[in-house]
């Protein structure tokens, strides 16, 4: 771990955040902080990803505020959290205040229809890329099917079902069961 | 007022939803602002999230578009604020302890049990988007052409969303 400084540590965190399009960008923080500027090492980083990932929340936001808070405390979690959201939350304003201020044309319209199915098509291939390394423990086919079908298609209460069938799942994964096709736990997530 | 002390509620409760990552929450925030609350029709919803994904910032900056629409820019911050505050004080709270945390079983337990509750409701987001957002042909074929350009990582994710939108346009004229 390198000594930064606040001013630092906002620039990076704002530039990420200014640069970081299109969700799930653990991968450009990683490069940034830990190949480029040597911020802190792949051992240092990696546990703080999973964490990230493993708590609810925003990633992007997770990450920043664990990787803050290692660098500069309780005031660099925060700063660090506040410089990732910054460059988005004004541009995401000003938009919704010409969407809801002036409405839409028919030429907006029909950009935003084409950009939101592009956007579907964008959420199948990271939900697939992330799939392919998560679905490794006990039963876990049949736990992401079963929260598919009834979050998505019976559209149950997500509150629901996250604790029933989480229950279950870590009910199959408990402590001391055999631990044939276990994932290797951080280091075998992979960096999304 | 009750409105704000609403979006606020439903925004924390939503952001604890959030495991591994925003779109697994999408599901449950339309039920909630679309179906629940009636805030924005689902179209809105919608167009509020690609605007959100081609935006920079954490795909749940949404929160601060639907917060917009309820109670102007100090709805747009309480929207916010509810999103991130919480989980983002929970995750400092287990960082700061992970050191211990991290040896123990069920630690480990919850991290492989987590994953795929994870990607099924990531899937559940995709679905929910998708319902609403592949309405004909031009949409289905714009889906699809994205989808491969970014599975073969020929263009960046941000640049095939306007490039589609671009698409759609010239469609249309």
């Amino acid at each position: 771990m390198r000594q930064v400084s606040m001013a630092h540590l906002i620039r990076m965190f704002a530039w990420i955040g200014f640069s970081s399009v299109g969700g799930g960008r653990s991968a450009y923080i990683y490069d940034m902080l830990v190949e480029r500027h040597a911020w802190l090492t792949r051992e240092e980083f990696l546990p703080r990803l999973t964490i990230s990932q493993l708590l609810p929340g925003p990633n992007v936001a997770n990450l920043a505020v664990c990787l803050g808070g290692w660098l500069r405390g309780s005031l660099g979690a925060i700063v660090a959290l506040i410089a990732v959201i910054f460059p988005g939350a004004v541009t995401i304003i000003i938009l919704a205040g010409l969407y809801f201020g002036y409405g839409v044309g028919p030429d907006t319209e029909l950009a935003l229809r084409g950009m939101g199915a592009a956007v579907v098509g964008f959420l199948c291939v990271t939900t697939a890329r992330i799939g392919r390394g998560a679905l490794r423990a006990r039963g876990a086919i049949w736990i992401a099917g079963l929260t598919f079908i009834s979050v998505g298609i019976l559209r149950m209460n997500a509150f629901l079902v996250i604790t029933l069938v989480g229950g279950l799942s870590l009910w199959l994964n408990r402590p001391g069961r055999s631990e044939t096709r276990h994932s290797t736990g951080s280091e075998g997530r992979g960096i999304s | 007022m009750t409105d704000l002390l609403a979006l606020a509620w439903t925004f924390v409760r939503l952001s604890f939803l959030a495991v591994g990552g925003g779109v697994g929450v999408v599901p449950e925030m339309q039920r909630q602002v679309v179906g629940i609350h009636g805030w924005l029709t689902a179209r809105q919803f919608v167009d509020g999230y690609a605007l959100a994904q081609v935006t920079p910032g954490p795909g749940m900056l949404v929160s601060a578009f639907i917060g917009y629409r309820v109670y102007g820019l100090v709805g747009a911050f309480v929207a916010m604020a509810a999103m991130f505050l919480p989980t983002s004080l929970l995750t400092w709270i287990v960082a700061s302890r992970w050191q211990r945390l991290q040896s123990r079983p069920w630690a480990l337990a919850a991290e492989r049990s987590l994953a795929p509750l994870a990607v099924g409701l990531m899937a559940a987001g995709v679905f929910t988007v998708g319902r609403s957002a592949i309405a004909d042909v031009p949409t289905i074929v714009l889906a699809g052409a994205a989808c491969i350009a970014i599975a073969k990582r020929w263009l960046p994710a941000v640049v095939v969303v306007l490039a589609a939108g671009f698409a759609n346009w010239l469609l249309h004229v």
